[in-house]
């Protein structure tokens, strides 16, 4: 750099800096003193938007982002409309351009550890490092310990392999918010990772209760138990583990302040979806109106439509979105199967028939439309056209126990003894305790 | 100008920081020197303007430092045109956009006439009305590759998965299960004549669904190989699936169902031999409901046959994409339990589930234990689980060096194998998305991949093994196998040339087949072993594990397995390789035979191809 400097001061001779020259360097002087001036006045530091292009998208997402950039254009200062914007395109699965926006986010906001914490839910896919680095400064941030931060920190430290830190950051959340189930867990998993399976086991029984833990800590008391070599307690829990629902998820305020921005025609139904596994009918009624309403002509919501009807056991209710559905796409195998349920359910099993042999005919190793088709089949009085229904059933799906003994019910009446005996065995092979298999064999035998 | 607030001082303060302070002007040259600072002085503040309107690096340290052997030789070349390989994966009318359309297929790398030379069987996905068969090479004496499909059988179109190799009727010659969407199929070798007679149905092989990766075990131990298939999913190709935009794009795997492996039960031992060249010589029977397999479905896409627990009966594991992996330990009596939750193989190490694909298995640490090394997509981190003590399975990914890559791809194919002979395994595994890459930085496609893959490709990965266990990023020190991005998926190992050091077969979705023959230079001695039971044909003894013990005094031992079906959608080089380092020998192998017998040979010379026949080794007490 010196080198360089003095390369160019060269040529500013003694003689070439006579009197003569002082007017053109006055000159220069000024020309170079107005065009600073220019640039200061001009220059505004404030970040700009970035350009992006919403070509392409849902005209409502579309819409979306675009007031989100406007509203960044309108406060570039702002780090709230930063973020906000961050969050929009992160949804919409901008990734590069919601990183740049977290990034204006959480300095223009240098207090604020939420832009911060979803910038690091947005790079961890990519860069775990990156994503704990930020997790880290979030941490410092918030000053005093944000519950679902602190196990998040936690967590990404013990997926590092930086296992201590972790154990620090999961006990100093376990200081603050004691009894806190994912910590716990979360530390009997470091105890048993450090060779304290004793230690792990004593930790988790807090947690084996706990909706947002049960399922994951019979699990882990499954290999602690087995560690500590006790097989049974080991097969035991993890049967109860088995027979759990999936844990609950931690409340996540900052995650569920993202769910609002996830509008649009997909959003809406990834989130009715959503919903509807979780048995949450009003919301799903909720988000199919606001669908339907934009988007009347969409296949998918009437589906979905026809399916919260079928589980709120409004057979009747659910057939019109059903056959709207299939208007709509008549080549929707899960359509022609929702359909036949529904007419099953309304107890019209020939005109099941219908839409059950179209669904097999475009999805010929649909296993549950074979048995829904046989059994509409047997109780339009065509036993025989059953049979090889259910046979398909089985075929393609062996470990389902209701066509072995439907079938098994139905060659007893036809005389098959044999066929049926087999099948009743492997039924029970499958549920040594389901009445029905058992009921059969016993009518089988005989008094 | 009005006051900038603290902040943006800061960050002005923060962009000018690097830049050299203007050094104080000597006397007499003051104006020029005026003239200069405010020319630098202008120069800044444009600069400072332009940098402005650039995000702001915050935080962010880029992933893990390259490893200390970056400027290393490389280990690989791709010599594929030159041994005569020609073969670009079809996946038939893109833009249906049907899932399996982007999960094949893969290959297999077997001898199929007994002339010990590997050959090559490579399969295509284009359905079975397409004109792109599966093809299988035969390779030459002198190395090169000849295409020998037309007739032998095995030139067969369909919606091709992976294939499965082993001997199925004990009869000397190895024989090939072909995996598919929407079934399986069984090809009998015709001892070696370069043909293959399909006997699926008569053979009483059923499995009409996704089936991917296969496997051969004895679970019974009657000496006669069985057939396991993982299945994947219950897949409905009416279900359309979009991305951000709306644009088409390939669904994940959460909406639909998982399915029950199948275990197929060989009756060779239970059926009078027929030579009559009409009816099959292997018959199976479907044992997935008996054996208590059906009792757990799951979305599986690799399968690997060890045995887990230690009692010396082979255990099936299963990589179940975005749900808990299954082990089905061997009850002995033909049915399994499934205890991948009791033995720390179901989840990670926080207890979460991922995208469990492709299965590595070897001894990474050399304490005689076999350890697990499973592929994930991008957004997850792969997951290696180390066994100690026996029968227990540990992540330890974060303190292997593997949890934070230089950057992170979807992992399918992947093989541990000890590529620069220094005794410790290494590890490589093929990338390609699931979904279209998002954003900048597509790293340059590999020629010969269709334009409709080009956003899913990435670059395969490889990692040197620091002789304990952890490992460090070679991938760019080793530009044929990883520098070019393929949709990739099946990846293959085995001595292809004979010269005791492991090459790979990478296979992509949509692109060329790929051969890396290893020239890696050699950091030690080797030794490959085949092991055959006489009594059965002479077949491969699958499942027979192989103990090198280490210089005396030392803990150090070499662990092996007859077992070929590993990685994803692959059969491998089923002999089994050790590198030993810098281990002179002669070295003895102990042998635990499928049957469970324990067999020690002594004064083996390393660096030489052994065969190991069962029954002439000295017999040890259990």
């Amino acid at each position: 750099m010196r080198r360089s400097r003095q390369k160019k001061a060269a040529p500013v001779s003694p003689g070439q800096s006579g009197p003569a020259a002082a007017p053109l360097w006055l000159a220069g002087c000024g020309l170079v003193g107005l065009l600073i001036a220019v640039v200061v006045l001009q220059w505004d530091p404030r970040p700009l938007p970035p350009k992006i292009s919403v070509e392409g998208f849902d005209p409502i997402v579309a819409a979306q982002i675009t007031q989100a950039v406007a509203r960044v254009s309108a406060d570039r200062s702002s780090g709230e409309a930063w973020g906000n914007l961050a969050v929009t395109l992160q949804v919409h699965e901008l990734a590069s351009e919601a990183d740049t926006c977290f990034r204006w986010a959480s300095r223009l906001a240098p207090r604020e550890p939420r832009w911060l914490y979803l910038h690091a839910s947005l790079v961890r896919e990519g860069d775990q490092s990156a994503a704990l680095e930020l997790l880290s400064q979030a941490v410092k941030r918030a000053g005093s310990p944000i519950e679902i931060l602190s196990l998040r920190f936690a967590e990404a430290l013990a997926e590092a392999g930086r296992l201590e830190e972790a154990r620090t950051e999961f006990e100093q959340l376990l200081h603050r918010f004691p009894n806190q189930a994912s910590a716990l867990v979360g530390l009997a998993e470091l105890d048993r990772a450090q060779g304290e399976p004793a230690r792990g086991r004593a930790r988790l029984s807090a947690a084996l209760n706990q909706p947002t833990t049960a399922r994951r800590a019979h699990l882990l008391l499954a290999t602690l138990e087995r560690q500590l070599g006790n097989a049974e307690n080991a097969a035991q829990a993890a049967r109860r583990a088995a027979a759990l629902p999936p844990d609950t998820p931690l409340a996540d305020p900052w995650i569920e302040g993202t769910v609002p921005f996830r509008i649009g025609r997909k959003a809406w139904v990834d989130r009715a979806q959503q919903m509807l596994a979780q048995g949450q009918h009003g919301e799903v009624d909720v988000i199919l109106n606001q669908l339907l309403q934009h988007y009347p002509d969409a296949p998918e919501a009437w589906l979905l439509r026809g399916r919260l009807q079928f589980e709120r056991n409004d057979c009747a209710g659910a057939e019109m979105p059903l056959r709207r559905h299939l208007a709509l796409a008549p080549g929707s195998v899960n359509g022609h199967a929702q359909l036949g349920m529904v007419l099953l359910c309304l107890e019209r099993y020939a005109d099941a028939i219908g839409p059950l042999q179209r669904c097999v005919e475009l999805k010929p190793d649909f296993a549950e439309a074979y048995f829904n088709l046989g059994f509409a089949l047997a109780r339009s009085g065509r036993g025989q056209q059953a049979i090889p229904a259910f046979r398909q059933a089985i075929r393609f799906s062996p470990n389902f126990i209701d066509p072995h003994i439907t079938l098994a019910d139905l060659l007893m009446q036809s005389g098959d003894k044999t066929e049926a005996a087999s099948l009743l065995e492997r039924a029970l092979q499958l549920n040594p305790a389901d009445e029905r298999a058992k009921e059969l064999r016993r009518r089988m035998v005989g008094p | 100008m009005t006051a900038l607030p603290h902040l943006w001082r800061n960050l002005l303060w923060e962009i000018h920081r690097p830049c050299s302070r203007p050094k104080p002007a000597p006397r007499g040259h003051h104006a020029g020197t005026l003239n200069l600072v405010l020319c630098i002085t202008l120069g800044l503040l444009l600069l400072s303007v332009a940098a402005c309107q650039r995000a702001p690096n915050t935080s962010a340290p880029t992933a893990s430092t390259p490893g200390p052997h970056v400027s290393s030789p490389s280990w690989f070349e791709d010599v594929t045109d030159r041994l005569g390989v020609q073969f670009i994966h079809q996946t038939g009318v893109t833009g249906n956009y049907l899932v399996p359309e982007q999960m094949g297929s893969g290959a297999a790398l077997f001898d199929f006439d007994n002339d010990g030379r590997l050959d090559l069987y490579l399969i295509q996905n284009a359905g079975r009305e397409s004109s792109s068969r599966n093809q299988l090479f035969h390779q030459e004496a002198a190395g090169r590759f000849r295409n020998v499909s037309e007739g032998s059988g095995l030139d067969v179109a369909g919606p091709g998965m992976g294939a499965a190799a082993g001997d199925v009727n004990n009869d000397g010659w190895t024989d090939l299960v072909l995996t598919e969407y929407g079934a399986v199929r069984l090809f009998l070798n015709q001892a070696g004549t370069g043909r293959f007679r399909e006997v699926t149905g008569a053979a009483g092989i059923d499995n009409p669904r996704w089936a991917t990766s296969a496997a051969f075990l004895d679970y019974d131990r009657d000496g006669w190989l069985d057939l396991v298939i993982a299945n994947y999913l219950d897949y409905d190709p009416s279900q359309k699936c979009s991305d951000a935009k709306g644009a088409p794009e390939f669904c994940g795997p959460h909406g639909f169902p998982g399915l029950s492996v199948r275990l197929f039960h060989n009756l060779g031992g239970h059926i009078s031999a027929t030579h009559n060249p009409d009816s099959p010589a292997a018959r199976f029977e479907d044992v997935t409901i008996p054996s208590k397999l059906a009792a757990f479905p799951g979305p599986a896409l690799g399968v690997v046959c060890a045995d887990f627990d230690g009692d010396r009966w082979p255990d099936i594991f299963l990589a179940d994409d975005g749900k808990p992996n299954r082990l089905f330990v061997n009850q002995r009596d033909g049915t399994f339990t499934e205890e991948a939750s009791q033995r720390g193989l179901a989840l990670n190490a926080l207890g979460q589930t991922a995208g469990n694909m492709g299965i590595a298995i070897g001894d990474l640490d050399g304490d005689g234990l076999f350890d697990l090394f499973v592929t994930h997509l991008s957004e997850e981190q792969h997951a290696l689980w180390a066994q100690q003590p026996r029968g227990l399975f540990m992540d330890r990914t974060g303190t292997a060096g593997l949890a934070n890559p230089s950057w992170r791809g979807t992992g399918f194919g992947a093989v541990l194998a000890d590529f620069d002979q220094d005794g410790a395994l290494d590890l490589a595994f093929v990338n390609g998305l699931v979904k279209r890459h998002a954003g900048p930085g597509l790293p340059p496609v590999a020629a010969g991949t269709q334009s409709f893959w080009a956003p899913y490709a990435q670059r395969a990965q490889l990692f040197a093994n620091r002789g304990q266990g952890s490992f460090y990023d070679v991938s760019e020190a080793n530009p044929a196998f990883c520098r070019e991005a393929r949709v990739g998926r099946g990846l293959a190992v085995g001595d292809l040339d004979n010269d005791g050091a492991l090459d790979l077969v990478m296979t992509s979705v949509g692109g060329p087949v790929r051969i890396f023959r290893n020239v890696a230079p050699s950091a030690g001695h080797w030794l490959t072993v085949r092991a055959i039971d006489p009594a059965h044909g002479g077949r491969d003894a699958y499942g027979a594990e192989l103990i090198i013990q280490g210089a005396p005094g030392t803990q150090r031992r070499w662990w092996g397995l007859v077992q070929p079906g590993s990685s994803y959608l692959c059969s491998n080089d089923p002999r089994v390789h050790f590198g030993l380092g810098p281990n002179p020998g002669p070295i003895s192998i102990q042998v635990r035979w499928p049957e469970g017998e324990l067999e020690l040979f002594t004064d083996i010379h390393v660096d030489s191809h052994v065969l190991l026949r069962k029954g002439s080794g000295r017999k040890e007490t259990q």
